[in-house]
This record gives structure tokens, C-alpha cells and sequence, in this order.
């Protein structure tokens, strides 16, 4: 519905200056639509672990290829949701367990993902292991068409996960290597036939989270409590995104939270040099990675003011991701994803302030937000208060006339209409003439053209003829819709005021002073 | 104000409009009544003049589509827009909920944001943007009950609407302010 809003404000008319709303409204709608965008955590996560998979390819064939991709995705599922129910303590134990006794598949996994263009991908590693140590020690790293068919919800939870991420993916096609994930995954959900009895316990569990510990206690391998718990939190995550942009986001800036946090955690627990080398820049890599996925698409303008800080900010990790706009922290700034937000949150929220301040008077001088919102709130509260004395007085200039309305009705009320009419353009004559046009013929014809349709079809049939009955006069539209106004205030102007020269003068007087309007 | 001015043509065309109607209804009405009248069919107008693009302008009118008393007046302003209601009724359901699910979500973040203030900033620090905080949101809530549906808006989506409305506003009384000295200077 927020899209409604902006995607309807584009077409707004031009009117209203187009300088500043209009373009406060574009910016409004792409920051919109980002936002929509940096929602689809996933999907970047997805493309990092896709290029992840092409690294371990050397030491292992597709399947395992495919394996590895989704243990990614698992660990990223299980990461996710790790936030803050599931204690990622015990899955960093029994992953500093898997790590050392797969020291040496392991360091080939960090070391190829290093080198791969998407830089996240070293963190996926590392987080995959942490969660899924029970897969290297029940199927061991070799077997992995075991492993592949062991984790059920595998397929299951990246069909989801990409689902997921499509939901809020609007447009989002500059992100290629997410479509090539999408394939993947798409392929990998039909592959694990063999373990279709485990899907639906996988999928149909809403609350896994309670379940993760009676499944854990059941005599299934240790993956499928991981598998499970995944799941769970994929689910949780997902039934987060739902309610709203808001939920999405803050649910990723929470999963964002636990990623490093579960980096730093596994630093600590995993005794092996190239692990903790590994995870090391992994984590620094991640720290990026969340920023720029974080608040990927959020502000292009914000991106391009940072751009002298990047090279800062850049110094280790190689590569950033290319096909992301990244907002970096700014130099001395916070760099978790929560700053982030705000940062971002609050940069917009000052541009419309400032929108406010050119229309709100008085705006300038003043600084701080408390402050301006006074003002507007006063400025708003006089523009209502004013509306109603306005009302309040147009309602007594109805008491002193009679507010004969059904005057009009009847066809001979016209002639009426047409004696009032002379008169009644006379008074505008006096408030027109103050602000008379000097071109009255162009800005008549102009204002003939907008209202004369619409008048024709909203009245009742005595003004149709009425409209008709002075076809010559151009402006007389205008006329009649001061006429109408009179008449709705039952103004029975005595007739002998008008004149008929004066009248049409009037008339185009009284179109000028719509036109000045 | 060269720039509203097919905004102003616009809703004095519908303004008129709605007093057409409204005036048909009633022969003798109290001044009050009749101030009602004239205000709610300008605010009608106005809104109506933003084609249902703004939530302001919905919440308006589903507003005074509700209010019984007035609702017959409303259904004959916006006779042949009759699927204008329906859509800002829907629009409300809608938004309503997706805002009270936005509600709950923020409060969460402010707690928690609260909490992790106490726990890490300095606490001199912590009292002094805490006050401007409750400044801020007490003035925003103050602001949220100006704008009509403002209540179901996230700040920045408030602020927008509030651009929106003073121009709107200020367009209404503009041609009202017309309109009365116009009256009132033949008398």
C-alpha cells in the first residue's frame, strides 16, 4: 500500500512544485522500492553461497557441489533464525568439533571461497560447518550423496528460502547471480525424492523451535536436529517477514546480529589456525557483507556520498560484491546492521523534514526535530482552524440570504440564473478586477477548456441548459460556477444590477480570477 | 500560486458540486449545520481532488463515510465516484493491519533499543537522548492525530502526508478565503 502511495504520487500533478515534492517523491518511491528490495536478505546470501559452491568444485563432483550449496543455505537458514532463541553455543561446539576433525576438507573449502568474486561466501563456510557438525560426523565429507540425501529439508528450505526472497525480490534484476541461484535451487528441490516421508515433518512444523529439542532427543542423526532447527528458524523467519516490510527488516537486521555474533563465537571455540584465519576475514568479509547486504538498494544517493569512505572501510577483504550497492559505514561510525538501519532510516526522514521546512514558514530559522514538528504542528493546526472560520463565515453569508436552492431546480429559475448571473459576476468584478488578467481571451479559453467538461456532466440537466443557452461567451463556465457558488448560498440578488456588456467583461474577469487562482 | 492552480480549480469545481447536492437535501438548516455542511463538502472536495493517491486523503473520506450522520451526504458528494468508499474502506482494513503488525514490530525495537542504550551509552548521554526522544514521539503523536488516518502511519510515511495535506489545506483556504470575500463584498 506504500507503494500505492508513492507509485500514485508520481502522478501527482504537476501543480505542485515539482522541484522539490516531486523529486522528494521519486526518491521517495526508489528508497520505497529498495527498501522492498534489501528485504530480500536471502536472495543476496543465496548468490554468495552459489559462487561458494562453485569453489569446493574441485574437490568434489556435482552432487556434492550441490551438497555444499545447500549446507550453505542451511547454515545461512540456520543463522538466520539463530537470533536470539537458539543458543548457537552448542551448535558452535559441535561444529569447533566438526571443523577439527575435517581440518583439512575444510581449509579447501575457506581457501578457494577467498578467491571467488562474492566475498561472503567464506562466512557461509564457516557458519555451514558450525551448524551442520553433525553431517561430518555421521556421513563424513566424502559420502556426499549421503549427506546430500540426509538433509531432507535441504531442498525443501531453499525452494522456500528462494520463495522467500522472491516475495519481496521486486525487480531486483540487477542481481544476476541471484537468477542462477534460483535455478539451482528450483533443480535442487525436486532431487531429494528419496527423502520425501522427512519433508513434510520438515515443512509442516510451525513451531519447530519447540520441537527442535524433542527432535534432538530422538535417535535421528544430529543433522536432522540441525536440519529441523533450520527449518524452524527459516519458517520463524519467514512468518516474520510476513506482517510487513518492517518485520522483514528488522527479523535480517536481527539475523545479521547473530552472524557475526556466531562468527565471533566460533573464533573463539575453533583451536585451528586456518579456521580461525579463515573466519577471521570471513567475519570482517561479513561485517561488509551485512552492511552492503543490509542496505543493498536502500539509498544509491547514500552510496555515492560513501564512496570516498569505501576505500577506507575496504581494506582487507579483496573483493567486494559487484553487483550489490552497499552503503559502507562511514569512517569512526558503528558498523552493525542496526546502526546501519537507523542511519538510513534517519537520513530520510531528515530529507523530508527538510521538504517540510520550505513549506512549512518559519522553518528555517529553526533547527532540530522536536522543534519543527511544533511548527508544523502549528502551521497544520491554523490551516484547520482557518478552514473551519472560512466555513463558519460562508455558512453566515447564508443566513442573511435565503438559501433558496430549489430555485434552480425548475427551468425557469434559468432566466433567474441568467439575471443573478449578470449580477453576481458584478461583485467579482470588484474582487477580480484587483488581480485582472490582461490576456483574458487565452487564460479563458485555458481555464474553458478544464472546467467546461466537468461542469457539463456533473450538473443536473437545468445548468446543461443553462451552459448551452450562452455558448458564445468562453468564459462563461467560470461565470457559472460563480453563479453556482451564489446560488448554493441562496444568494437572490435583486436583477437589475447587471449590465450586459459588464457582464461578459465580468465573466472574463471572474475567469481570471480563477485562472490567478 | 501559480502552481495549484489547476489544484484550486479542481477542488472549487468539486466543492460546488457538493453543496449542490448537499443543499438539495435541506431547506432550513442552523448555521451550524450549514457550516458543517460547507466544511465537510470542501473536505471532501479536497480530498476527492487527490483521486485516492494519498492516505490522507482515504482516511477522509472513509472517515466521513463511517459517521453516520454524514454519511448520506458523503455518498451524495461522491455519487458518481462510488468506488471511491469502497476503496478506502479496503485500503483502511488493510493498512490498518499491516500498521498495528508495523506497531508491534517497532515497540520491540524500541525496547530492545532502549535496553541496549542503558547497557552501553554513558548514562548522561542516555538521559539526554531519551528526552529528546519522548519530546519527539510526543510531538508525533500530536501530529498523528492532525492528520486524518495519521495513527496508522510509520514516521516517515507521516511526514510525507503531512507535506500532502498543508498543500491541500492551504489550497482550501485559499479558495475559501475567495469565495467569502467574494460574498461578502457585494453585501
Amino acid at each position: 500500500m506504500e507503494n500505492q502511495f508513492f507509485l500514485g504520487a508520481q502522478g501527482i500533478p504537476p501543480p505542485i512544485p515539482p522541484l522539490d515534492f516531486g523529486q522528494s517523491l521519486s526518491s521517495a518511491m526508489e528508497i520505497q522500492a529498495s527498501e522492498l528490495n534489501s528485504s530480500d536478505y536471502a536472495l543476496q546470501f543465496e548468490s554468495a553461497l552459489s559462487s561458494m559452491v562453485s569453489s569446493p568444485a574441485a574437490s568434489a563432483s556435482n552432487v556434492s557441489n550441490d551438497m555444499f550449496v545447500f549446507r550453505e543455505l542451511i547454515g545461512k537458514l540456520g543463522s538466520i533464525g539463530n537470533s536470539d532463541d537458539i543458543s548457537p553455543h552448542t551448535l558452535m561446539a559441535s561444529s569447533s568439533s566438526y571443523i577439527n576433525g575435517n581440518n583439512s576438507t575444510n581449509t579447501s573449502c575457506y581457501s578457494t571461497p577467498l578467491n571467488s568474486p562474492k566475498l561472503n561466501l567464506p562466512v557461509m563456510d564457516v557458519t555451514v560447518a558450525e551448524k551442520l557438525p553433525g553431517l561430518g560426523k555421521s556421513m563424513g565429507m566424502d559420502s556426499s550423496v549421503a549427506d546430500f540425501s540426509a538433509d531432507p529439508g535441504f531442498a525443501e528450505r531453499a525452494a522456500k528460502f528462494s520463495c522467500f526472497g522472491s516475495r519481496s525480490f521486486n525487480g531486483r534484476t540487477s542481481q544476476l547471480g541471484l537468477n542462477n541461484n534460483f535455478n539451482e535451487i528450483s533443480g535442487y528441490r525436486s532431487n531429494p525424492s528419496s527423502s520425501n516421508g522427512k519433508l513434510p515433518r520438515v515443512s509442516s512444523s510451525p513451531s519447530l523451535k519447540a520441537m527442535a529439542s524433542p527432535i534432538g532427543n530422538k535417535s535421528n542423526p544430529p543433522l536432522q536436529d540441525r536440519s529441523e532447527l533450520a527449518n524452524s528458524q527459516e519458517e520463524s523467519s519467514i512468518t516474520n517477514g510476513d506482517p510487513g516490510l518492517k518485520a522483514t527488516k528488522a527479523a535480517n537486521s536481527r539475523k545479521r546480529k547473530a552472524v557475526p555474533k556466531a562468527k565471533t563465537n566460533e573464533n573463539s571455540t575453533s583451536p585451528s589456525t586456518n579456521a580461525a584465519k579463515a573466519t577471521e576475514q570471513n567475519k570482517e568479509s561479513n561485517e561488509k557483507r551485512c552492511k552492503s547486504t543490509e542496505s543493498n538498494g536502500k539509498q544509491n544517493g547514500s552510496v555515492k556520498t560513501e564512496e570516498e569512505s569505501k576505500g577506507n572501510a575496504n581494506t582487507k577483504p579483496p573483493e567486494p560484491p559487484k553487483d550489490y550497492i552497499h552503503v559502507r559505514a562511514r569512517r569512526g561510525q558503528a558498523t552493525d546492521s542496526h546502526s546501519l538501519a537507523e542511519r538510513v532510516r534517519r537520513e530520510k526522514i531528515s530529507e523530508r523534514m527538510k521538504l517540510l521546512q520550505n513549506i512549512v514558514p518559519g522553518c528555517n530559522k529553526v533547527t532540530g526535530k522536536a522543534l519543527m514538528l511544533d511548527e508544523i504542528i502549528n502551521y497544520v493546526q491554523s490551516l484547520q482552524r482557518q478552514v473551519e472560520f472560512l466555513s463558519m463565515k460562508l455558512a453566515s453569508v447564508n443566513t442573511r440570504l435565503d438559501f433558496n436552492v430549489d430555485g434552480l431546480m425548475p427551468k425557469d429559475a434559468f432566466q433567474s440564473n441568467n439575471n443573478s448571473l449578470t449580477h453576481q459576476i458584478f461583485p467579482m468584478d470588484s474582487s477580480a478586477s484587483a488581480i485582472f488578467g490582461q490576456n483574458p481571451a487565452p487564460h479563458g479559453g485555458l481555464s474553458n477548456g478544464t472546467m467546461t467538461p466537468c461542469l457539463v456532466d456533473p450538473l443536473p440537466p437545468p445548468f446543461h441548459q443553462f451552459t448551452h443557452t450562452l455558448p458564445t461567451y468562453p468564459t462563461f463556465c467560470e461565470g457559472d460556477l460563480q453563479t453556482i457558488v451564489e446560488m448554493g448560498f441562496g444568494q437572490n440578488q435583486s436583477r437589475e444590477m447587471g449590465s450586459q456588456p459588464e457582464n461578459f467583461q465580468g465573466s472574463n474577469q471572474v475567469a481570471d480570477m480563477k485562472v490567478e487562482l | 500560486m501559480c502552481p495549484h492552480t489547476s489544484l484550486k480549480q479542481q477542488f472549487l469545481k468539486k466543492w460546488i458540486m457538493g453543496l449542490q447536492r448537499c443543499s438539495f437535501s435541506k431547506k432550513n438548516m442552523s448555521i451550524l449545520e450549514r457550516k458543517k455542511t460547507i466544511k465537510l463538502s470542501a473536505d471532501i472536495a479536497m480530498a476527492s481532488a487527490r483521486n485516492g493517491t494519498t492516505r490522507w486523503s482515504r482516511a477522509l473520506i472513509s472517515n466521513a463515510s463511517k459517521d453516520g450522520s454524514d454519511n448520506r451526504l458523503v455518498q451524495q458528494i461522491l455519487g458518481p465516484d462510488s468506488n471511491t468508499p469502497a476503496a478506502t474502506t479496503t485500503n483502511k482494513a488493510g493498512t490498518r493491519r499491516a500498521s498495528v503488525c508495523k506497531k508491534i514490530v517497532k515497540r520491540s525495537h524500541q525496547i530492545r533499543r532502549r535496553r541496549r542504550k542503558c547497557v552501553a551509552a554513558a548514562p548522561v548521554k542516555a538521559v539526554t537522548s531519551s528526552i529528546s526522544e519522548h519530546l519527539v514521539r510526543k510531538r508525533r503523536q500530536v501530529l498523528k492525530t492532525l492528520i486524518p488516518g495519521g495513527e496508522f502511519m510509520d514516521e516517515i510515511c507521516l511526514i510525507e502526508e503531512t507535506l500532502d495535506y498543508i498543500t491541500s489545506l492551504r489550497v482550501q483556504v485559499d479558495v475559501m478565503r475567495s469565495v467569502a470575500s467574494a460574498c461578502f463584498s457585494q453585501s
